[in-house]
């Protein structure tokens, strides 16, 4: 744009320049170029207004959109326009009527009269001089015309020569030159008179004045009178200058009378002209310097506007946005400033984002640590709020929310009331404020008749002024668990290594006794020694099945993993079982349930719940077993359900604790060791209690 | 009558309007005619009437002492082989007709410079009415050609303001184009 109107001005000063020169000088500028010049500037204009209107359009379109910088660009070429339109007008009108007053003022009544009458006092001096010139001709006409025709060239010499006149020739009728008399050293030979001359010549006289080469020169034409008094036949002419200083002046006064005569003439036209000129003059100049504010007032609006956009980009988040510096003035240095900042704020933000993504990096894996901690994690501030805690703590707590962030740490927060002693505990701890070192407790419960010992360890965080408690929780149970068996294990290993080797020898013993005195006892006492050796056979007996459930129980874990058909190895137990009273339902999704494990295992599992159902079952009158396995993508379950008189609430959550047992001579190892077998083989085993009778036992297996 | 009493000024308007259109039709112009064309000792002479008319607003231009300058121009051509116009000849004169105020009479200038003044402006625009023997150059006496003749005010000696009057037509004197065509001359 700015360079259009660089152009278009360029364009419209020469054109002007060319108008103005036009109409003074003739030889540069011709009256079709002249008009050709008017077209130019006149469509020049036309083109400037068509370009302003576009622009302006434009404009307001931009303020209608709102774009930054639109307004204040408006603003500004209305302020430039105002600024140069009312001087420019004022100017305008001013020279307008300036010049209307000096053109008037060129033809006064004054001038013209002056000149008027300079030009009549020339005209009368030159009919003086005419008459003069009669008289004289008249004069010497006579005198040659009485004289004697042989001294016509005499007189003619002589009055010449008196009356001062430059040349006399005398023609005849036919223009034939007859006497001549003047001086031809200086002159040219005599002009032949024009035939009509002559012919108004022979009226009396005829004088005219002519103007050649810049001399005014007089020309007089008389007849000779004739003595016969017949018409004259001869015709003299004088031929006399008009004297230098006259002449001069005179035509002088008639090139001024003229000049003056042509202006007055053309003078509508000169104001018509002038007016037009000065018009374009104007609407060049306003419309240029509306076309030119446009440029100014962008470029000045330019960098506000450059620099409103940046800042909304700020304001948006953007800090990278920089404003080209084309400038070394305020709003240069405003720019560089400007961009400057955004860099430092850029390099903030940067260094900020990358902290922050650092700090989210580390709390992202500070998260997935405190996810997969097995340990619940709790961080409280002073006053007893939860500022963090992980699932594993709301896990063991049993929170009401997943999420208690912010949540006063109270009783409030547990859906079960086993956990109110230990948070009773630690906010004791934690209100007290004394806790200067780590501090650690151990709390047993009875969760649903499953103990559970649960470990809070309290470690006080300083932070200045501030100090918050970080909580870790851990559900010890099934560490306690498998550190009991694992004693129970080792102590079963040593009883049976104890007790397995001098019961073969009892036994032994026992029966030897009984060999070497059967034959000498009477009956009575052999019956009494046969009594006490079978009751110390049998007690060996016992003691040994003891002592292999002890070694099987402490036995280092050991499988033989191998498929088979679950289902089959179930039909096979059961046919054992086909003799006794109870009623076996087998159930299953389909008769081919292959199972990778260790069968001879499960069947061990399989036959200790079954025994411990038919335990139960004794005193049943109608003794059933429900077996019901099921085959998913992941698991293959089996459940077995009796109809008993079930576990008591008090073993309920001890059950597969060694030694625990509800028999009067069980050892309390066969759940153990079935609950052992299912957690070599990474499954779940669960029993509970049938909603109207007996036990249900759940075996969840894995599908290798 | 009072229908007539009526329309009795729009019939003035009318009569009004249709008179100034009639008065503007007269166009002033330069009429050529009666071209004559000698060849003598390798020379061409032009002799031709032309008719001057004039409105009464560059009379009075003239008689202000705005100097009138006629332009005549001449042109011989002749048909090339390729059936083109070759120009042969090419003059030009002027004439002019100025109103001498010391000497109140009108001044003619013809094409030798010599000058004759006249009273009145009839007898000035008579003096022009025949151009006799213009030579307008040597040549071969052509056996076939056409003359063309054009004269015309020319408007780059009137004064500045009038040059440029956007009433183009006051000042627009001139001739059509008048041909001859060049037959064998003897």
């Amino acid at each position: 744009m700015r360079y259009v109107i660089t152009t278009v001005a360029f364009i419209g000063i020469a054109l002007l320049i060319l108008l103005a020169k036009s109409l003074s000088n003739a030889e540069l500028v011709s009256s079709d170029t002249f008009r050709l010049l008017l077209i130019f500037n006149i469509v020049f204009v036309c083109a400037l207004i068509v370009l302003i209107t576009i622009q302006i359009a434009k404009l307001l379109q931009n303020v209608k959109k709102e774009i930054l910088g639109s307004r204040l660009t408006m603003r500004l070429v209305l302020s430039f326009a105002t600024v140069v339109i009312i001087p420019v007008t004022i100017v305008y009108l001013v020279s307008v009527s300036f010049l209307t007053k000096s053109i008037e003022s060129w033809f006064n009544v004054q001038v013209e009269s002056a000149l008027q009458g300079g030009l009549s006092l020339g005209q009368k001096t030159l009919d003086i001089l005419l008459k003069d010139i009669e008289l004289k001709s008249k004069s010497l006409a006579y005198s040659i015309g009485a004289a004697e025709e042989s001294s016509t060239t005499e007189i003619l010499n002589d009055l010449r020569e008196k009356f001062s006149i430059q040349e006399a020739v005398i023609f005849d009728s036919n223009s034939k030159i007859l006497n001549v008399s003047g001086d031809y050293n200086t002159l040219p030979l005599p002009a032949l008179p024009k035939q009509e001359d002559l012919i108004r010549a022979s009226e009396g006289f005829f004088g005219k004045i002519e103007e050649v080469d810049g001399k005014i020169f007089m020309k007089a034409y008389v007849p000779i009178p004739s003595k016969e008094l017949i018409k004259s036949e001869k015709i003299i002419q004088i031929t006399q200058p008009i004297p230098e200083s006259i002449s001069d002046i005179a035509l002088s006064v008639e090139s001024v009378y003229e000049d003056y005569q042509t202006l007055a003439y053309s003078r509508s036209s000169l104001k018509i002209i002038y007016t037009m000129t000065l018009t374009l003059v104007l609407l060049l100049a306003i419309l240029s310097a509306v076309a030119a504010s446009f440029v100014i007032s962008r470029r000045i609006s330019k960098p506000i506007s450059l620099l409103a956009e940046a800042t909304r980009q700020i304001a948006k988040g953007k800090y990278n946005k920089t404003i080209p510096e084309n400038s070394r003035d305020e709003l240069g240095l405003l720019v560089m400033s400007f961009n400057s900042m955004t860099m430092k704020l850029n390099d903030a933000t940067k260094s900020s984002q990358k902290s922050r993504e650092r700090l989210e990096i580390a709390r992202a894996f500070l998260d997935k640590i405190l996810t997969n901690l097995s340990s619940g994690v709790i961080v409280i501030d002073k006053d007893g709020v939860i500022k963090l805690h992980n699932i594993t703590a709301s896990k063991i707590i049993e929170f009401k929310k997943i999420d208690m962030t912010n949540i006063k740490f109270t009783n409030d927060i547990s859906k079960n009331k086993i956990y109110e002693p230990i948070i009773q505990k630690i906010n004791r701890i934690i209100l007290a404020k004394k806790i200067v070192k780590e501090q650690s407790f151990e709390f047993n419960t009875n969760n649903k008749n499953n103990e559970e010992i649960i470990r809070v360890q309290i470690t006080p965080l300083k932070r200045e002024k501030n100090i918050s408690y970080i909580l870790v929780i851990d559900d010890i149970t099934e560490l306690t668990k498998g550190q009991r068996n694992q004693a129970w294990s080792e102590i079963a290993r040593r009883l049976a290594h104890e007790i397995k080797n001098p019961l073969t020898p009892i036994q032994l013993s026992a029966e030897r006794i009984e060999h070497k005195l059967k034959d000498k006892l009477s009956n009575e006492d052999l019956i009494m020694l046969r009594k006490s050796t079978a009751t110390i056979v049998n007690q060996v007996f016992a003691l040994k099945t003891m002592v292999n459930e002890f070694s099987e129980y402490s036995r280092p874990p050991e499988r033989k993993i191998k498929a088979f058909n679950l289902f089959e190895l179930f039909e096979n137990i059961i046919e054992l079982y086909q003799a006794t009273k109870i009623k076996i339902i087998l159930k299953a999704t389909n008769n081919k349930i292959s199972i990778k494990a260790d069968e001879n295992k499960i069947r061990q599992v399989i036959i200790n719940l079954i025994e411990n159902a038919k335990d139960g079952l004794i005193k049943e009158n109608k003794p059933e077993l429900i077996i019901n396995i099921t085959d998913d993508n992941k698991w293959i379950t089996f459940i077995i359900k009796d109809n008993g008189m079930g576990i008591s609430e008090e073993l309920m959550g001890r059950i597969f604790e060694p030694y625990v047992t509800s028999k009067k001579n069980g050892t309390g190892l066969g759940l153990a060791i079935v609950n052992k077998i299912i957690e070599e083989h990474s499954g779940i085993i669960e029993i509970m209690k049938n909603k109207v009778k007996g036990t249900c036992v759940s075996v969840r297996l894995p599908k290798l | 009558m009072r229908y007539l009493k009526k329309i009795s000024n729009k019939l003035v308007l009318i009569w009004m309007i249709l008179f100034s259109i009639h008065a503007y039709s007269i166009e002033q112009k330069i009429e050529i005619s009666d071209i004559k064309l000698d060849f003598k000792e390798g020379h061409y002479f032009v002799s031709y009437s032309q008719s001057i008319t004039l409105l009464s607003e560059a009379k009075e231009a003239l008689s202000k002492g705005i100097p009138f300058k006629f332009l005549v121009t001449a042109k011989i051509s002749q048909k090339n082989k390729y059936g083109l116009n070759s120009l042969i000849l090419y003059k030009i004169f002027y004439f002019q007709l100025k109103y001498k105020s010391l000497l109140q009479k009108y001044m003619v200038s013809d094409m030798n410079d010599q000058k004759s003044y006249f009273s009145n402006i009839d007898d000035a625009i008579m003096r022009l009415s025949y151009i006799e023997k213009w030579d307008i150059g040597p040549s071969n006496n052509l056996k076939e050609g056409t003359l063309e003749l054009k004269a015309k005010l020319d408007k780059k000696y009137l004064p500045k303001a009038l040059q440029i009057n956007f009433n183009k037509k006051s000042w627009d004197v001139e001739s059509e184009i008048t041909k001859y065509e060049i037959g064998k001359l003897n």
